[in-house]
């Protein structure tokens, strides 16, 4: 165990470097997640007819923190761990650093245990959790030591993959009733803040950028592509939210779990009906790019800070995503898991982001 | 055959090292030949007696006068060798490559003259596996000599390396390798001879024993190297920019690095027009996911979404399987078996009888196992459907390959339907995107994303597009075609 590793910046061999252009891939691949089958709800619960602007709010704040990451980034060289080292000294930058590695797999826990919850309900009501955790924990066991840019093609595969269900929303369009969006702006600045706190958990993901930056060829030109990811991120999420809000009545939606899943109930094609099932296979492909940048950050986190293997830390951290969904067993509980998640994400993003860009500005940066 | 000498780039195996070192073999004929003091050593089913006769003795007849070193100066033959002090392991090596040695029992030099029979190879074939309609109608065959010829004529260019390594322990394979000085990236060329090389095994006899050895992942099921019996493939591949080499005793070129798309071209693609070449490649590349995905996803839907089936359709798939008392994992299982069973048996069977187990095969086992009601006539024509599929694929290699990745498939839709079957899509992709071949990725064009490799890929474009080579290869000429103006409306040339 070397505790000194993250003092000195990130070394990547450049065969393992990605073109700055997949970027969005990654970007987009991590953002979008389970959280798009049911976001809307949550934030209906405090502005209702006006959700779409709450996430155009979100989508321009993750803008503005991607921007903050790139200028600390760029100044500092390295990654978020080398970056600790530099502003808080050795013996601080252990726990902080380590806290980052719990939070990623803390949100890959999330993810994957709410979208399991989403396939007992719809799917197979009698299915054990650790059966479906089992798979895609050995699944992003197998991809993760492949390494980053095996992972960076999955994300490319799950966006090509995945895309096209953007366009099932044109049948809850066509049926819904646009007076649904009537009153525009009709809440308070305080309930607004609410639904934005609450919209943070939906748009968390691109922080592992921190992660793999070093592992981007010619990062700077990376950043307008991580832009680009989350605008279309943002895109999505609107069109979910409009078409969401334009087909149910605002009652009807607080009474639903899975609204998005709801709305695919009517996508009818000549050849398949009950299109939900179809969908939730395929969010399969979405969830997996979420675990497996999840677990590769978390255990890229060790390996800057304790010099551990990958190969090696990656076994303990998927046994930990294979157990730890089977511990939350009730609707509330996994409620409960995701309000938290989406509490420390917030704070992380919009104030501890902002808090290292401060310091940065007043560091000094990183030699050429 | 052609006679080498080349660097020993191989070690030798020890134990064999030390016995031929010791003595020399026991097969070679000494004696005298009856001409001043001259005896020579041979093996005789390896010469030509009948040159021997002729040329050698005649010329030493004629000039008996002549001393052993100016012999050698005036022996009118172009293979021919000296050794001032030669010891048995390069007596051994020089006659067992099909040499005469000559020697004047009075001084301790000794001469070499390469003679071998002609070798009653087979002639040069239309291929058998690779047929095309149009076309030439040209394929390996089993002598090194003779396909190198192959390629030689179609390449009148200096920049064509030919490159010669000696493979194989005991066998002492011939293995070739070529590409073009000017154009193949230095790498690529590089990391094939260094894994050939690197090789220590007993017998080569075939090139695929070589690319089983160097391929950079050997325990993926998918093939990382293209063979090819037909001499214009491996042209064509050298001059994108790739790497091939041959074998003695082989009928089969094998050239690299190759990405998966190249396995669902066949050359015939070439020689159509465009528009067909794409349409046929479309159609091949639909026919992959079909054979894969088509027995899984009709498991699964009838197992567990019955739901997603219109009712009309319902009725149909129900009927058909009201008596079956198989769950439909099983019967999948079962009909592909039986499918896997008449390939192997027809693959294993002369032509014509192979012909009629198929027949027998097809039609009678198939209809009396419905009739029987042990499976479904649904489930039939779609797992045959998918076999027939996955024939269509033009590399023997890859086709393999892809009806072995249907079985993990179709047990995979047995557990939870299609959301295993989407995980079992990501397992294959991942593991794509983990494979290399010769170091470059292979999922090249979609991953990393290339899009002006697109043009030869899933399509093929018109020739007057392509005008640069592949840029995954990383090639030193990129330009393939100097320029290629456009003529305007009502301009002439």
């Amino acid at each position: 165990m070397n505790l000194n590793k993250s003092k000195f910046p990130p070394q990547v061999h450049e065969k393992a470097k990605i073109a700055p252009q997949l970027v969005f891939f990654l970007v987009i691949g991590a953002q979008i997640g389970v959280g798009i089958l049911g976001f809307v709800r949550y934030i209906a619960i405090f502005v209702n007819q006006d959700s779409w602007l709450v996430v155009l709010a979100g989508g321009i704040g993750v803008h503005l923190i991607i921007w903050m990451m790139f200028s600390i980034l760029n100044k500092h060289g390295g990654d978020i761990f080398n970056i600790h080292h530099q502003f808080f000294g050795k013996w601080l930058s252990i726990p902080l650093s380590s806290l980052l590695s719990i939070y990623y797999l803390g949100t890959a826990i999330v993810i994957l245990r709410t979208f399991i919850e989403a396939v007992q309900n719809w799917m197979f009501p009698g299915i054990p959790t650790w059966t479906l955790s089992l798979f895609f924990a050995v699944l992003t066991l197998y991809i993760v030591t492949k390494g980053f840019r095996v992972i960076t093609g999955i994300a490319f595969f799950s966006f090509v993959l995945t895309v096209w269900i953007v366009f099932t929303h044109y049948f809850p369009i066509k049926h819904g009733y646009f007076i649904n969006l009537m009153p525009f702006i009709d809440h308070k600045l305080g309930e607004f803040y609410q639904a934005f706190k609450v919209m943070v958990l939906s748009f968390i993901g691109f922080e592992y950028l921190l992660a793999y930056y070093p592992h981007i060829q010619d990062p700077k030109k990376a950043q307008k592509w991580a832009h680009y990811g989350s605008a279309s991120t943002t895109i999505i999420y609107l069109i979910t939210t409009i078409s969401t809000l334009m087909y149910f009545s605002p009652k009807q939606l607080q009474s639903l779990t899975w609204p998005t899943l709801q709305e695919w109930k009517i996508v009818t094609f000549p050849f398949v009906e009950r299109f939900e099932y179809i969908g939730i296979s395929f969010f399969c492909i979405v969830i997996l790019i979420n675990l497996v940048l999840a677990i590769w950050a978390s255990c890229r986190a060790l390996n800057r800070i304790f010099d551990i293997n990958i190969r090696l830390s990656v076994i303990p951290v998927s046994l930990i995503l294979f157990l730890a969904p089977a511990f939350f067993t009730t609707r509330f509980q996994v409620d409960e898991l995701n309000n938290y998640t989406g509490k420390i994400g917030f704070y992380f993003l919009y104030a501890y982001i902002p808090l290292l860009f401060i310091i940065s500005i007043f560091k000094k940066g990183a030699k050429k | 055959m052609r006679f080498f000498k080349t660097e020993k780039s191989v070690k030798s195996n020890p134990a064999v090292e030390q016995k031929e070192n010791k003595h020399l073999d026991t097969n070679i004929l000494w004696q005298e030949t009856g001409i001043s003091d001259w005896e020579s050593g041979y093996i005789e089913s390896l010469i030509s007696q009948e040159r021997f006769n002729k040329e050698v003795l005649r010329f030493l007849q004629d000039h008996q006068q002549l001393s052993s070193k100016e012999m050698f100066e005036q022996l009118p033959f172009g293979n021919k060798y000296w050794e001032d002090e030669p010891d048995n392991k390069t007596i051994n090596e020089m006659i067992l490559q099909g040499c005469v040695a000559l020697k004047k029992r009075s001084s301790s030099g000794m001469l070499f003259i390469h003679i071998m029979k002609e070798e009653m190879a087979r002639s040069i074939n239309v291929p058998e596996i690779e047929f095309s309609v149009i076309g030439p109608k040209e394929a390996f065959n089993e002598e090194l000599e003779t396909n190198l010829l192959l390629i030689q004529k179609r390449l009148p260019t200096s920049a064509l390396q030919i490159e010669f390594i000696e493979i194989g322990l005991r066998t002492k394979t011939k293995v070739a390798v070529l590409y073009l000085k000017d154009i193949a990236n230095e790498e690529n060329v590089e990391t094939l001879k260094k894994r050939l090389a690197g090789i220590e095994y007993d017998h080569i006899l075939d090139s695929s024993y070589l690319i089983q050895m160097i391929e950079d992942n050997k325990m993926s099921i998918f093939p990382q190297f293209i063979d090819t019996e037909r001499p214009d493939r491996i042209v064509a591949s050298l001059i994108e920019g790739k790497v091939a080499f041959l074998t003695q005793g082989s009928p089969h070129g094998v050239y690299g690095p190759v990405s998966i798309l190249e396995f669902f071209a066949a050359f015939d693609d070439y020689f159509l027009s465009w528009h067909i070449a794409s349409l046929f490649r479309l159609m091949r590349m639909f026919a992959v996911f079909f054979s894969i995905f088509a027995t899984p996803i009709y498991v699964s839907v009838i197992t567990f979404h019955p739901e997603l089936i219109p009712d009309d359709l319902l009725s149909t798939l129900t009927t058909s399987r009201t008596d079956i008392p198989f769950p439909p994992v099983l019967e999948a299982l079962f009909l592909e078996l039986t499918i896997e069973l008449l390939r192997e048996a027809g693959a294993r069977l002369p032509t014509k009888v192979g012909q009629t187990i198929g027949i027998v095969g097809g039609i009678v086992i198939g209809t009396a196992s419905v009739e029987a009601g042990l499976t479904s006539n649904v489930l039939l024509i779609i797992v045959s459907l998918s076999a027939l599929a996955s024939f269509t694929t033009p590399v023997y290699r890859m086709s393999n390959a892809i009806r072995l990745v249907r079985f993990p498939m179709i047990i995979l839709s047995g557990f939870w339907g299609l959301l295993s079957l989407a995980l079992g899509l990501m397992m294959i992709i991942s593991h794509l995107l983990g494979l290399t071949s010769l170091g470059r990725p292979y999922l090249a064009p979609i991953y990393p994303p290339i899009l002006s490799d697109w043009k030869d890929s899933f399509i093929r474009l018109p020739f007057y597009v392509q005008k640069k080579r592949p840029k995954q290869l990383m090639v030193k000429e990129k330009q393939k075609m100097s320029w290629w103006k456009k003529r305007d409306i009502d301009e002439f040339e």
